[in-house]
């Protein structure tokens, strides 16, 4: 490349021209070889000394030094477009680590002069986008209760050479959160009369080929809850009154003499509406003894209603069918003891401690319970707890 | 913007019944009481079952359908004869208050008197607060009747429809029309209760019997009271109208 001055290119630098042909070109009016660059082979055959083969050699040789800078000049471009394309994944890297992402292979693969970087860093790109969609979908998806599959996923998820796994996790997630959904809805469904039912569709949410069936299944399920509900209230309202004895449990007491107390049922109630949380029982149910159950709860509830008898606060006895009926409230629910054979103090103890713990343990549940049962999760612990020391206490070891 | 505001004001439940819609201004206005009228074998469980099976499929309308002439059994077998089968619907809830009646007269401790009227209208308004309700079926008025001994049947009925124009349901009440009277009720006084009549009838031809519908009355509507020709088919009704 020729040297650059301030006024321009010496006319010296063009190959061929020394210091005599650079004279007399200076003398002709051609200072510098930027001067020559209009320059014709005419024009300058006027200048004395200066033939008409020089003249063509100078213009060519101006024109091929022209030629020479638009080369390099390419190739400067080229260089730089090398230089700016690094820099633009470098960037890009440094832009994808600041969020997380694990860049390492391609930062290996530049470093090992890789060909294929612009289809990486397109396909990393993607995968990125990809991942970015489902952190969105994951942050709006409930995933409580999928613990093992968010630790699954989120081991991954910042690496995306790992975007198929990432897919498969992701579709995992989605089925395991329907299937917990599913399985919700179900339980809120387990009352008597439908537990079976709920039971068997619930055993198909094991099988996720089954899944669509468990909808269908469900759906039938909500109907048949909202009949059996209407059905369930209406008896409610028509139930004869049930007669209640007025007597003392020390009355009772004395009357039911001889025979040990056998606890047969334990229902939990709802304060508020008087919906059934829960019953226990360590019997097999016939059809027949379902629906006597469900007789029994509603006495219970006429009970609870009629308030004239009812003893809020206290522990309350009703005599049913040669049975008799614990009901004890506590602050947020109502537990009924259904037993037979001789009135045991105890069991009023039992019942108190019982409903202690649960309101304790399930506060928070209880204060506005929605009717989902499955949130009351303390209930069915403490009264299979009550209807296991009753039966010891009924049966004690002998000595 | 207009027809929006039209809409508000003037809420509709759809029959569904193709051709009958459009001849009463896009349906039955919303919580309205509605009698389904006719002689035995008129399709008039069917007509209105059908009113609320459709009402659910194209927009989710709650409902329930209390039966006391056949069992809920009885009922979805029919209407999935029909082209309206239940499986996988949480809607409509057919209630089976022949079970109740027949669980009722079986107990020992019975009692001596159920006010069914008061029962029904009681729950239905703790159902609809639980579950949401728009419109509800009652199958059949005389079925209910038959529940109960009225001392005043023209003061109770009033108070019965009262209270269940409260519930702010759109009602359908199929009513057996007795042959021997000119009435779309057994007491004579269901027809001015109500807000609407749909009157269904067979006539005999030398081909056969053919069903006809006719919109008797419908309060705050423009209608005809012309007897249309009622065909059922792939689990609709149409009203040929031409």
């Amino acid at each position: 490349m020729p040297a650059k001055k301030e006024e321009g290119i010496a006319i010296e630098n063009l190959p061929g021209i020394g210091a005599r042909r650079a004279k007399l070109l200076r003398d002709g009016g051609y200072p510098t070889v930027e001067s020559l660059m209009d320059a014709t082979v005419e024009d300058l055959v006027k200048i004395n000394g200066i033939g008409k083969k020089i003249a063509e050699w100078i213009v060519s040789a101006v024109h091929e030094d022209e030629g020479d800078e638009v080369v390099g000049k390419q190739v400067m471009q080229k260089e730089e477009k090398k230089v700016d394309k690094m820099e633009k994944y470098s960037r890009q890297l440094l832009e994808w680590s600041t969020q997380g992402y694990d860049v390492s292979p391609l930062e290996k693969l530049i470093k090992d002069g890789g060909k294929d970087l612009d289809r990486m860093f397109a396909a990393y790109e993607k995968s990125i986008e990809r991942i970015e969609h489902i952190k969105k979908d994951l942050s709006t998806l409930n995933v409580s209760g999928l613990d093992e599959y968010v630790d699954r996923i989120m081991k991954m998820i910042e690496r995306p050479s790992k975007i198929k796994q990432i897919e498969r996790e992701y579709l995992l997630i989605k089925k395991a959160a329907e299937i917990r959904d599913l399985d919700y809805e179900l339980r809120k469904l387990a009352v008597p009369g439908l537990k079976d039912r709920v039971e068997a569709v619930r055993a198909k949410l094991r099988d996720p080929s089954k899944l669509e069936e468990v909808k269908i299944d469900l759906k039938d399920l909500q109907r048949d809850y909202k009949e059996n509900y209407f059905l369930e209230q209406l008896s409610q309202e028509m139930a004869p009154t049930p007669p209640m004895e007025k007597k003392t449990i020390k009355e009772l007491q004395k009357k039911e003499t001889g025979a040990k107390m056998i606890v047969d049922d334990l229902f939990l109630l709802y304060k508020k509406d008087l919906k059934l949380i829960s019953h226990h029982t360590t019997r097999t149910l016939s059809k027949e003894e379902r629906k006597m159950l469900l007789a029994q709860l509603q006495t219970i509830r006429s009970f609870i209603k009629m308030g004239k008898s009812y003893k809020s606060g206290m522990l309350n006895i009703i005599k049913y069918n040669g049975r008799f009926i614990f009901v004890l409230e506590g602050k947020y629910v109502i537990m009924a003891l259904s037993a037979h054979g001789k009135i045991e103090k105890w069991a009023g103890k039992l019942m108190e401690k019982v409903i202690g713990l649960i309101e304790k343990e399930d506060q928070e549940a209880l204060k506005n319970w929605d009717g989902d049962v499955a949130k009351i999760t303390s209930e069915k612990k403490n009264m299979k707890a009550l209807l296991y020391v009753s039966s010891k206490l009924s049966n004690p070891p002998k000595k | 913007m207009e027809e929006n505001q039209n809409t508000m004001k003037d809420e509709r439940i759809k029959t569904y019944v193709y051709g009958l819609d459009d001849l009463m201004e896009g349906g039955v206005p919303k919580n309205y009481i509605v009698l389904v009228c006719g002689h035995a074998g008129t399709m008039k469980s069917s007509l209105t079952y059908s009113i609320i099976y459709n009402a659910y499929k194209e927009k989710r309308t709650k409902s329930i359908y209390l039966t006391l002439e056949q069992s809920k059994e009885s009922i979805r077998e029919h209407m999935e004869k029909l082209g309206m089968p239940s499986r996988g619907m949480d809607n409509p809830v057919v209630i089976d208050l022949a079970r109740v009646r027949k669980e009722i007269a079986s107990k020992e401790d019975k009692p001596k008197k159920v006010d069914w009227l008061n029962s029904i209208i009681g729950v239905l308004k703790n159902y609809k607060e639980r579950f949401g309700c728009e419109v509800i079926v009652l199958d059949s008025l005389a079925a209910l009747y038959a529940l109960t001994s009225f001392k005043n049947p023209r003061a109770e009925l009033f108070e019965f429809f009262e209270r269940l124009r409260d519930l702010d349901v759109t009602s359908f009440l199929i009513s057996e029309v007795p042959t021997d009277r000119n009435v779309y009720g057994l007491y004579g006084i269901e027809d001015f209760l109500s807000d609407g009549i749909l009157h269904l009838k067979v006539q005999q031809t030398d081909r056969g019997s053919n069903l006809y519908l006719g919109v008797v009355k419908m309060r705050k509507t423009h209608h005809s009271r012309k007897f249309m020709p009622l065909i059922f088919e792939n689990g609709r009704f149409e009203v040929i109208t031409e």
